[in-house]
């Protein structure tokens, strides 16, 4: 899967009909694209059916991808749009039966009681991420998992650089506030 | 119950990044990623677009390349060019070092068709009009030295023959009178002033 080709020439290469050019492209996104739904989501199962979707939109907008798009930032937008029609659905449902959703399919009984100081960290930054509003855990995934720059994240959620900057700097306070000691029963 | 210990908090934000790329090796299922594949896979399949890798081409053309060339050396090397007298080309008013390559080419494809044909599984065919058959030409030389030693009939049998083997050849001038004499047995050939001496009896 060493191809020295970058991802757009991938993308345009699969365009045409060349299907090993997909496989090293999905090589290189699977896991960064999984992450940013499952942690934006916080249930696996939704995140698993949000993905096959966002990979079904890229495949069958692979005609009208152009050079220059940036298939990083093109993949992780089509992803951003699902996430959103996700939380609008859930929205009508109720934000608060949501969170309990979440808070019940995060995966704290199947940590061993023996876990690592490491590993219960980030179970419980899992959990913490899980307490940020929508657009805060967003923004911080998109950094994280997507690599976009602040005005990648203020172009995809249709708001300023600044108002970007300040959920981070909010997501960030809050999961070092929910992390701290004696903060784990906080409720979101 | 005994309150756990807890861990201390990442003290910085890059520490709060770390400590999630730590935990971040969540990853699709064998069959969410055998889904997906699957699904690129028959959307080329629907559209009707599939290519080959671009390794397939290029192994392609090496392979023609290779057998080009593989081929180019089994053909017989052309001896050297020193042209072999004979009676055509005595016949022939221009030397065969002045005729264009290209017909002295054609010539020796054509001496060397049987051998040919064993690489190529094809044999040249034999130009029967131009009397550029070597079977052919031997037994003109044969007929004209039976001519010239005043064996007439030795040589019309001989001819005759040579007919019925090539009835599409077309004889050198110097043995039309004989040929006409096979034709209409009996007549006298002509012993006019154009005939070789050797045509009369």
């Amino acid at each position: 899967m060493n191809d020295p080709r970058s991802d757009d020439d991938l993308m345009l290469a699969y365009a045409r009909g060349e299907m090993p050019a997909f496989e090293v492209l999905y090589e290189r996104y699977r896991q960064p694209l999984y992450r940013y739904l499952l942690h934006a989501l916080g249930d696996r199962a939704a995140a698993d059916d949000l993905y096959q979707d966002v990979w079904s939109r890229i495949i069958d907008a692979r005609a009208r991808f152009r050079r220059g798009n940036g298939f990083r930032r093109y993949a992780f937008r089509i992803a951003h749009n699902r996430l959103v029609d996700h939380w609008r659905q859930v929205g009508r449902r109720g934000e608060h039966a949501e969170l309990e959703e979440r808070r019940l399919s995060a995966p704290t009984e199947d940590q061993p009681e023996c876990a690592s100081e490491r590993e219960q960290q980030v179970r419980r930054l899992h959990e913490a991420l899980m307490q940020l509003s929508n657009e805060q855990r967003e923004a911080f995934l998109l950094q994280q998992e997507a690599g976009l720059s602040l005005a990648d994240i203020a172009g995809r959620s249709g708001v300023g650089r600044e108002t970007v900057k300040s959920r981070l700097r909010y997501a960030v306070r809050k999961l070092r506030a929910l992390l701290a000691p004696g903060a784990e029963a906080a409720g979101p | 119950m005994t309150q756990a210990r807890k861990p201390s908090p990442p003290a910085s934000q890059s520490e709060l990044e770390a400590l999630y790329r730590a935990g971040a090796e969540a990853e699709p299922d064998n069959g969410l990623d055998r889904m997906v594949r699957a699904r690129a896979d028959q959307a080329l399949d629907r559209a009707g677009k599939r290519r080959p890798a671009p390794w397939i081409a290029g192994l392609a053309t090496a392979g023609a390349l290779v057998l080009a060339v593989g081929i180019a050396l089994q053909q017989p090397t052309p001896p050297p060019s020193t042209p072999t007298p004979s009676a055509l080309d005595s016949a022939d008013p221009a030397p065969a070092s002045a005729r264009p390559a290209l017909e002295r080419a054609a010539e020796m494809d054509r001496l060397q068709a049987p051998e040919s044909a064993i690489l190529m599984d094809q044999a040249s065919p034999v130009d029967f009009a131009a009397g550029r058959d070597p079977d052919a030409d031997a037994s003109i030389e044969e007929i004209r030295g039976l001519l010239q030693s005043g064996r007439l009939d030795r040589a019309e049998s001989l001819l005759r023959d040579l007919m019925e083997r090539k009835p599409m050849i077309e004889l050198p001038d110097d043995l039309a009178a004989l040929e006409s004499r096979i034709a209409e047995p009996g007549a006298e050939p002509d012993c006019g002033p154009d005939r070789p001496v050797n045509e009369c009896r």
